[in-house]
């Protein structure tokens, strides 16, 4: 970074000025306008961050969230509007983020496992040097431990990435960041985008309490998150956008949960999770029964899930449950025990063989296992069943398109156009085709894997109704998460795992988000 | 299935027509060769005799059989580079077959057979063990040079059964049988491609493995399949290498290596844009045939044809990537 960083404090004429004598206005932002082609994605926003508050960017997918952040980092470059760091105005677009002070830590945030934490580290930084020039091992190990110290972080940083767990993997984005930029100046803007979608409750916390620890040290942070209880806990203030436009900006304290989700609704929705379908008698016969199953990380588990009932399943992150549904569905081998589906024993080798016997996994890693993304939102939600789509000429485009046409509205996804490619979708919608294109095999076991990863709560509220929906028609759902408060809500069980074995079972008044919490971090008694 | 009220009703986004754009995305190979052909036509005399016009495609077909071949593996997002080497290797060993006397069919039937095996080879090695398809597939391309030498005892085979060379060169309307063999592999290629549910099955693959494995799609099998068919293709268009040339020089698989991929890759800038397909590859072939052509005619040295060729390869997957780019970008 340059010498003529940018050192003009803003004064604002606020009696209670933060411990560090001056409150100042880390970002500013007026009037900022993007559309692409004919659709407006940014409408004049405005928005005002102050350092040393943690500011939440709350919205539906597709709100304009990421064009903002799109446009801050350069990615992207706005039509009009300016914006002030520090008092100082950006040059639009920006070049490099780094060098005027903004930083962005993504979800995905690029680590290479098998390397060590340092070189991880490094990367970003050049490794504090330039290409062929020697790299000084020493004076980055103690650049990182000064920063670490700061942050109250503690990394071995020799360890292979891999050995991390995924909170730790999110802690070390924020402290990469930190690198980059300037160490003595404190005109820094910290963006976290949705760091906590993938942990579960205990895991959220450190990232969170991280978070509060760089705001405290007097830099602004936004926080984009889907998880509104998080955004309660917190954050200071939120700005809440809808279609491309600020509809509020409150301070946390002066508002409710239900206020914020229903401006970014623009509509009121009392529950944020729908309820699940009556309780079934218990003489029903069991739709899945998972008989002392072991595979890498699951050992001896058994359980049973009956006709019409909804069962959660959680854990830490690595304490098995990312693991359980691709056991289930036979897209992992099993290591020793057996799988009954419907009252017959199968082997499922493989997730055709599972599919063929009647169960639905919905993947979790949307990217990665879900979806096709050069594909077309046709081509991906017909995928099951294209072989019955077919007329004497082969595949019959009619009435695939009316097919495609059919799903994508029946779990509404916006925009309904069945010819473009699943990338020029949001999260949201890529997930509710995904959801589509399994429920359109009325399966008689659904297995969800983090379900709702990155979906606004309307479209949470959405899909999950329809799979409540399945499970009153007799589908029996295993929900796989680390979102303590949705199992609660929609689960008429939830099984809790430690180091693969099943620690705990919670029904009935003990089904809370409370209960979850503790039952996680317990230590297991062997 | 669902209850839930829809919301409020939007103007209907079934696309009935495409966008200009994309439109002009499809066709635009197909309008540049027409265009070229027309500026040729115009300006080059020769260019307005059939005579030149049927040699000029006709010679490409063993190339076009090649490219057509390539696609097979490249749809799954895989590479076969073994393809021309493995065509080399059957036409010797049929030559050799045929010298010795094995009826012709029993020939072909065993040439075959050994491209398939060539084909599992590959897909031993990139499907079931996971070793990168260009490494793998260029490690037995060059294997399959060797065993070209071995075959033949490192000499040019003459003397090849008629029945080849009337297989390759009988005319049918004007037009040699190699030529409408051609014809006919990209009219399967293209219905198996464009219309049925295998041909989708090989994009899904190529554009995302795990997830076309989580949809039930059987990956392994396909993948090991598109290698196996890729193989014997090849072993059938050796014999129809044979029969074209009257001859099989051990030497001459290298000069097979890029421009069928060329082509392929050009292709699949074309029609369906951004996937490998059977139309698209025909058109960039005869683009890059009338182009060379074209260039001989004004008095080009015979280095230019891999200089076009190459740099034909580079724009093509240039602008492939970069309309792919555009597309992804377009969010909405």
């Amino acid at each position: 970074m340059s010498d003529e960083a940018i050192k003009p404090e803003l004064l604002l004429g606020d009696p209670d000025a933060t411990p560090h004598g001056i409150k100042t206005i880390a970002l500013d932002i007026r009037g900022l306008s993007k559309a692409y082609g004919g659709n407006q994605a940014l409408r004049g926003v405005d928005l005002t961050v102050r350092s040393g508050e943690v500011h939440a960017l709350l919205g539906q997918n597709g709100c304009g969230k990421s064009t903002l952040v799109k446009c801050l980092t350069g990615v992207e470059r706005a039509d009009e509007g300016e914006v002030t760091l520090y008092g100082q105005k950006l040059e639009m677009p920006v070049g490099d983020p780094h060098s005027v002070g903004i930083a962005v830590i993504h979800q995905d945030i690029g680590l290479v496992d098998s390397m060590t934490v340092l070189e991880n580290l490094g990367v970003a930084a050049r490794y504090g040097t330039r290409e062929l020039f020697p790299v000084n091992n020493g004076r980055e190990r103690s650049i990182y431990r000064d920063l670490m110290q700061k942050l109250d972080l503690n990394f071995t940083l020799d360890a292979l990435v891999s050995t991390l767990s995924p909170a730790e993997r999110a802690l070390l984005g924020v402290l990469r960041a930190f690198r980059l930029m300037d160490g003595t100046s404190e005109n820094q803007l910290f963006i976290l985008d949705e760091p906590t979608a993938a942990l579960s409750g205990p895991e959220a916390i450190r990232i969170l309490s991280l978070m509060r620890r760089v705001a405290d040290l007097g830099f602004g942070v936004i926080f984009i998150s889907h998880r509104l209880q998080e955004v309660m806990d917190i954050c200071d203030r939120a700005t809440v956008m809808r279609a491309g436009a600020v509809v509020a900006d409150v301070k946390i304290s002066e508002t409710t949960r239900g206020e914020l989700v229903s401006s970014m609704l623009g509509r009121r929705i009392d529950e944020f999770f729908p309820s699940p379908p009556p309780a079934v008698a218990s003489d029903e016969s069991a739709r899945l029964i998972v008989n002392a199953v072991t595979g890498r990380r699951i050992s001896d588990l058994s359980f049973s899930v009956r006709s019409g009932e909804v069962v959660g399943v959680t854990g830490l992150a690595g304490m098995g449950q990312e693991e359980l549904p691709y056991l289930i569905s036979g897209a992992e081998r099993l290591v020793s025990g057996s799988v009954v589906i419907n009252g017959e024993q199968k082997v499922l080798a493989s997730p055709q063989a599972g599919i063929r016997a009647g169960i639905s996994l919905v993947p979790g890693n949307r990217l990665r296992d879900g979806i096709w993304s050069a594909g077309t939102a046709e081509e991906n939600v017909t995928m099951p069943v294209l072989g019955s789509v077919t007329s004497r000429f082969g595949l019959n485009a009619r009435r695939l398109r009316q097919r495609a046409v059919e799903l994508m509205r029946s779990v509404s996804v916006h925009p309904d156009d069945p010819t473009l490619p699943m990338a020029a979708f949001s999260g949201g919608n890529q997930q509710k085709v995904v959801f589509a294109k399994w429920m359109q095999l009325s399966p008689s076991i659904l297995l969800l894997d983090e379900p709702t990863q990155g979906v606004d709560p309307g479209s949470a509220k959405e899909l999950l109704t329809d799979a409540m929906n399945l499970a009153a028609d007799g589908t029996a759902v295993v929900v796989f998460s680390g979102d303590h408060e949705q199992l609660a809500a929609i689960c008429h069980r939830v099984i809790v795992l430690q180091h693969g074995r099943m620690t705990a079972v919670l029904s009935g008044d003990n089904l809370t988000e409370e209960n979850l919490l503790h039952a996680c971090e317990q230590s297991p008694v062997y | 299935m669902s209850t839930r009220s829809l919301p409020a009703p939007r103007a209907v986004t079934l696309r009935a027509k495409p966008s200009i754009g994309s439109l002009f995305e499809k066709w635009a190979l197909v309008g540049a060769l027409v265009v070229l052909l027309a500026i040729c036509m115009a300006t080059l005399p020769q260019f307005r005799t059939a005579s030149l016009l049927t040699t000029m495609f006709n010679a490409q077909s063993l190339v076009l059989l090649l490219a057509l071949t390539a696609t097979i593996v490249l749809r799954t997002g895989d590479f076969d580079l073994s393809v021309p080497q493995n065509m080399v290797v059957s036409a010797a060993v049929i030559a050799q077959l045929s010298a010795a006397g094995v009826p012709p069919m029993v020939a072909v039937a065993i040439a075959v057979a050994g491209g398939i095996v060539v084909g599992i080879v590959n897909a031993a090695l990139v499907v079931r063990v996971g070793v990168d398809s260009f490494v793998a597939t260029l490690g037995s391309f060059t294997a399959l040079a060797g065993l070209a030498y071995l075959v033949t005892g490192g000499k040019v085979l003459t003397g090849v059964p008629d029945i080849f060379v009337n297989l390759a060169r009988s005319q049918l309307a004007g037009i040699p049988l190699i030529t409408w063999f051609a014809w006919a592999l990209v009219i399967v290629l293209w219905y198996v491609y464009q219309r049925t549910p295998v041909g989708r099955y090989m994009l899904f693959i190529g554009g995302n493995r795990n997830a076309a494995r989580l949809t039930g799609v059987p990956v392994n099998r396909i993948r090991t399949s598109a290698y196996m068919i890729s193989g014997g293709l090849a072993a059938l268009v050796g014999a129809l290498f044979l029969g074209y040339f009257g001859a099989v020089d051990p030497s001459v698989g290298g000069q097979y290596m890029l421009q069928p991929f060329a082509a392929a890759y050009l292709g699949a800038t074309a029609i369906t844009v951004g996937r490998f397909n059977a139309v698209g590859t025909l058109v960039a072939l005869y683009f890059l045939t009338v182009g060379i052509t074209a260039l001989q005619l004004l008095g080009a040295q015979t280095w230019v044809t891999n200089v076009f060729y190459g740099l034909a390869l580079m724009i093509s997957v240039t602008a492939a990537k970069l309309a792919g780019r555009r597309n992804a970008s377009a969010r909405v």
